[in-house]
């Protein structure tokens, strides 16, 4: 063939610098979390989840101003169905407004019913002052964040039995229901990186005992096992006694899961190549678990104690449910769901319900970010 | 020959590992199993020694007790590039062996596990540095761009993560960060075995250069016996955690001396006309054909006689630079 | 060419990917035959498209798509089957596979299921296929295993795939793909994870079973040595096109394209003099997503004709005995 007689000078053939063009140079620089970052942010249901997250723990830390009334306290105006926000009097545009309304007794029927007096206008006003409270327990304060300056009443999510304002309770709720799972799960994490890190990290003996120990408290029916230690919590103990009891007994389950999982992963990474190379480097063993190890875990942790939120939360609301729980006068999602224990309550006072909307939010919101994350925690598949 | 020539750079003597076979509910012993076993030899100064054998025979074990990574039960591993006296490794504690560190060094297999993903080309290759004594960034910097050089990457690349890299490049990053210590010695752990051919030549064009340039003394691991004739200098064949063959690389490749040397040249693609030995594909290596009094070969050798069953042979020299472990003078056909 | 014999036709096949930074094209105007009862050899770098092509015989593409071309399969004494136009998930080409076309792949341990005992695997294996009683198929299992030269294939059939070897498992896999008896079998670098004297065991005992079974085979690699002695005819892959299509010998003693000659020249070769250095192929495979224009290869070809290889596409030329795509043969270089 013509071509390849003339086949020319194969001598030359140098190793010159190897480079590659690829995607975005910031991509070639960009580190784990940036990597975990950009991943996460394609998954939209996950963003979604934690914007809500967000929302969520922005009341938690300014329940007392959002809310605006107090949440203990009774007023007349018992199972008070939702107010309803005006904006038009007499056929005119308005800034929204409320009207009174009072409360009457058919003392025939013994029916309550409001009557709404529809001649007097009460503006709905922004950080407008109200009951005192101490926010963050430290500044005494008494803004809210929406009220009327006249004393009317908006229950924006009606009332209870007692004429406590639901949207108030439920707000105030959220300090202790998602934070529950905050505390539980920074117990577990402890819990969980001790026992797992010592099974992994001594493997042998120590690593059968612990793994037998681990597989034994997963047998252990979930329910059963709360109620069994939430019943041993003295009734005497004040609330943020209990409220402490039950963290540690919500940890006290979820603490394998989280353990199993650092063991293997200490076990996995012990065996990676880059650990053997930084011995042979001559780094000392904690230096290695600092900057090998657990980097190389932190994002499963992660992932794995952002699916464990939701569970507490769900525990806290079960054991509350259970009255099992906390107790009242504490608000929680669960104590207050308490009220909506019936189906009487529920057909004639669907507000109640309220709280359960509200876990059903969390734990999706939580368990979104958490798949999210699942996804985005190894970023170099 | 070559003795007189270089200078003794390290000497391994009766070198023995072995593991816990384990099963079971608690995981109870159920024997052991020896990876490497009675493993002696010499590696001069300045040469390439390459460890063929098939995969599970205990190269890797081997590499990594010399580096100290991996506690030997027994033997002694004898430092001689050392003013004074020879300083056996093995004797040393944790804290004594931290200089002799940075003096020896590995290169890993896989370029996709042996550099961390979460850190830098930076982190990676300064590692060895920053493990010894403080430096100043300036320097650490210096030395690590200069590593880089070494390798054909472009400093510039310092800052980026490994994923950025592909598999040949990563394994450049990997000898950067051998050799930026200046080591005296490098086990290289099959360092092209899981590169393409034409990226394997790259490196192994790269390794050589380096090795002259710097006056390397390598342990080069490797399966394929054509790479190991094309950059060592000594090959020693391991079978089953022992030594069954160690000679220079002309008399190895000329004339093989152990029936299981035999069976490698065997095994390299492209040598034999495939249809032709039948043999390979019956026989491989199970737990069942070991016999454990006499010579572990026995049941996969062509060669066997009554008195193989019974007695086990010692690694000896055969010839001036062939040492064989095998009864018979056996005299097989290289290439 | 003989049109009764063909068993596999594939024409102008073209392979997608949608990924975030755009659509990647893997695979790119592949077309080949296979004829009954032959060996065919594929070779190139890894990410050239030859596991996405073979996948996409069997419909296994996905999450790629087949953008263009045909694939046709002649089954004896059927009627046609057109690959292409099948569903990927439907029954009709669940029967194809295995049945007709089976597939051994490079890592044994993904494709065996880690739950269950391998003599549960291949039974069911079978059980599904030919539609056995229990009892057949249990002697049918252990008869594959027999034949695949696993010994005690009773006591194996009790094991779990962790507690095999690698070489183990793969024969295991072949044990599966060959229990019945297919009229291809696809094997995507099933010696690619392990060592030579294994790799040849499983080449040797491919090569039996196909003689033995009168199957055809596509065998995949990339070291062309590995095949060298063993396909009758090769297919040569560069970033996603066949650049290179010969009889064995052919491809072996007179390499046409520029990248086959270069890939034989890097591999170390045990019978060539010693070279100190290899020559090797300058720069990497591109990434698929910046596939160069004109030839694929003419950034790193050192032959190239500026002006046309950097534009064109080569068309596929028959030179002497091969099907090569390159301008140095092609007639638009002399107009
Ligand atoms: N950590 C370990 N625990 C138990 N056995 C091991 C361990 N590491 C290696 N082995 C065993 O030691 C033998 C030698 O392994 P290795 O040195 O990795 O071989 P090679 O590198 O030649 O493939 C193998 O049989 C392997 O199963
Ligand atoms: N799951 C996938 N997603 C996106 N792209 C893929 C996927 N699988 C393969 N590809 C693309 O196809 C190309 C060829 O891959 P493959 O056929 O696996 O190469 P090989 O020749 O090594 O078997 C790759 O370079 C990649 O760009
Ligand atoms: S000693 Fe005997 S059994 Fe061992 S390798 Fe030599 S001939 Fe074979
Ligand atoms: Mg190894
Ligand atoms: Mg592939």
């Amino acid at each position: 063939m013509k071509g390849y007689a003339k086949v020319i000078n194969l001598q030359n053939i140098n190793t010159k610098t190897v480079n590659r063009p690829l995607a975005p140079l910031d991509h070639y620089a960009a580190s784990q979390w940036k990597l975990m970052w950009l991943k996460f942010r394609e998954h939209k249901l996950a963003f979604v989840g934690l914007t809500v997250l967000l929302i969520f723990y922005i009341i938690v830390l300014f329940a007392p101003v959002i809310a605006p009334y107090d949440p203990w306290e009774d007023t007349p105006s018992l199972y008070a169905p939702p107010t309803r926000i005006h904006f038009f009097h007499q056929g005119k545009l308005m800034p929204p407004f409320v009207y009174q309304r009072k409360m009457r007794v058919d003392y025939q029927t013994f029916d309550r019913f409001f009557e709404v007096d529809k001649t007097v206008v009460h503006p709905v006003r922004f950080f407008t002052k109200g009951f005192e409270y101490h926010w963050l327990g430290i500044f005494k304060c008494n803004i809210h964040l929406f009220g009327t300056t006249d004393g009317v009443a908006i229950h924006l999510l009606g009332a209870d039995m007692l004429g406590r304002d639901v949207f108030s309770r439920s707000i105030w709720g959220t300090q202790i229901s998602l934070t529950v799972g905050l505390i539980g799960v920074f117990l577990t994490f402890i819990l969980g990186c001790i026992i797992g890190g010592f099974a992994g990290y001594y493997g042998g003996a120590v690593d059968s005992i612990l793994q037998r120990v681990m597989e034994f408290v997963t047998c252990i029916p979930t329910i059963p096992m709360w109620m069994a230690l939430s019943a041993t919590i003295p009734s005497e103990w004040s609330n943020v006694k209990v409220y402490f009891a039950i963290t540690i007994i919500l940890a006290l389950r979820s603490w394998t899961g989280l353990s199993r999982q650092v063991r293997s992963k200490l076990l996995q990474l012990r065996e990676e190549d880059f650990v053997v190379a930084a011995k042979v480097a001559g780094t000392s063993d904690w230096k290695i678990i600092l900057t090998h190890l657990l980097p190389g875990f932190t994002s499963y942790l992660i992932v794995s104690l952002t699916l464990e939120i939701p569970k507490m939360i769900l525990g806290e609301t079960t054991l509350s449910f259970l009255s099992l729980g906390l107790r009242p006068p504490t608000v929680s999602w669960g104590v207050l769901l308490q009220d909506a224990q019936n189906l009487a309550a529920i057909s004639a006072y669907p507000w109640l319900m309220f709280p359960a909307v509200l876990v059903v939010l969390a734990v999706l919101a939580f368990n979104f970010v958490g798949d999210g994350l699942r996804d985005a925690a190894d970023p170099y598949k | 020959m070559f003795a007189e020539e270089k200078s003794i750079q390290l000497k391994i003597e009766h070198l023995t590992k072995s593991y816990a076979l384990k099963s079971g509910f608690f995981d109870r012993q159920k024997g052991t199993i020896k990876a490497v076993d009675d493993v002696s030899f010499t590696v001069r100064n300045g040469e390439i020694f390459g460890l063929v054998g098939e995969s599970g025979c205990g190269k890797t074990t081997t590499g990594r007790l010399i580096l100290r990574v991996l506690e030997p039960n027994g033997g002694d591993i004898m430092w001689y590039n050392n003013p004074g006296e020879p300083v056996n490794l093995c004797r040393l504690s944790n804290k004594k062996m931290r200089p002799f560190r940075q003096k020896m060094q590995m290169i890993f297999q896989d370029p996709y596990s042996s550099l961390d993903p979460r850190m830098t080309v930076m982190q990676i290759v300064g590692e060895p540095l920053r493990a010894g004594r403080k430096i100043p960034m300036r320097e650490y910097k210096a030395r690590i761009a200069d590593a880089l050089n070494f390798v054909r990457l472009h400093p510039e690349m310092m800052n980026r993560y490994p994923h950025a890299f592909s598999g040949g490049q990563r394994q450049r990053i990997g000898i950067a960060r051998a050799l930026i210590t200046k080591p005296d010695l490098v086990v290289a752990d099959e360092p092209v075995s899981a590169l393409d051919v034409s990226v394997q030549a790259q490196i192994l064009n790269l390794l050589q250069e380096l090795q002259s340039a710097l006056n390397l003394t390598m342990i080069f691991i490797a399966h394929d016996l054509s790479v190991i004739r094309h950059i060592c200098d000594t090959v020693a064949v391991m079978y089953l955690g022992r030594l069954v063959e160690v000679a220079d690389r002309t008399l190895f490749f000329q004339t093989p001396r152990h029936p299981y040397s035999e069976m490698l040249f065997d095994a390299v693609p492209g040598l034999k006309n495939r249809k032709a030995n039948e043999h390979m594909s019956k026989n491989f290596m199970n737990d069942e054909t070991l016999c454990p009094s006499g010579c572990l070969f026995f049941s996969r050798c062509r060669y066997k006689q009554a008195l193989c069953r019974e007695q086990a042979p010692t690694l000896k020299a055969v010839s001036p630079g062939h040492n064989v472990a095998c009864h018979f003078d056996l005299e097989l056909k290289g290439i | 060419m003989d049109q009764k014999n063909i068993l596999l036709k594939v024409e102008n096949l073209k392979i997608q990917f949608k990924q975030r930074h755009g659509i990647v094209t893997a695979v790119e105007d592949v077309s080949f035959q296979i004829q009954k009862g032959s060996i065919i050899g594929m070779v190139g770098e890894s990410g050239c498209g030859k596991s996405v092509t073979s996948r996409a015989l069997l419909r296994l593409e996905a999450p790629g798509y087949i953008e263009r071309g045909k694939i046709s399969y002649y089954p004896p004494n059927r009627p046609v089957v057109k690959i292409d136009q099948l569903a990927p998930r439907k029954e009709k080409i669940r029967t194809i596979r295995w049945r007709d076309i089976s597939m051994i792949f490079q890592e044994p341990m993904t494709s065996l299921g880690a739950m269950h005992s391998i003599g549960n695997q291949v039974g069911e294996a079978i059980r599904l296929h030919l539609r056995t009683d229990k009892k057949t198929t249990k002697r049918k299992v252990i008869e594959s295993l027999r034949s695949v030269g696993l010994p005690r294939p009773e006591y194996i059939a009790k094991q779990y795939p962790h507690q095999l070897s690698g070489g183990m498992r793969q024969r295991v896999m072949i044990a599966m793909a060959l229990s019945c008896n297919p009229n291809l079998l696809i094997a995507d670098e099933p010696t690619t994870a392990l060592d030579v004297t294994t790799e040849a065991q499983i080449l040797d005992l491919l090569l039996e079973r196909q003689q033995a079974l009168g199957m055809a085979v596509l065998y995949i690699t990339h070291n062309l040595a590995v095949i060298s002695k063993v396909a009758e005819k090769i297919i040569v892959m560069y970033l996603g096109r066949i650049i290179e299509e010969a009889a064995s010998d052919v491809l072996f003693y007179a390499p046409k394209h520029p990248y086959t000659r270069a890939l034989l020249r890097a591999m170390p070769k045990i019978t060539a003099p010693l070279q100190k250095k290899l020559s090797t192929i300058a720069g990497e495979v591109p990434d698929p997503i910046h596939r160069p224009f004109g030839c694929t290869f003419h950034p790193r070809c050192t032959e190239k004709i500026s002006g046309l290889c950097d534009r064109t596409v080569p068309p596929y030329v028959q030179a002497d005995d091969s099907i090569v795509a390159c301008h140095l043969f092609s007639k638009l270089k002399n107009d």
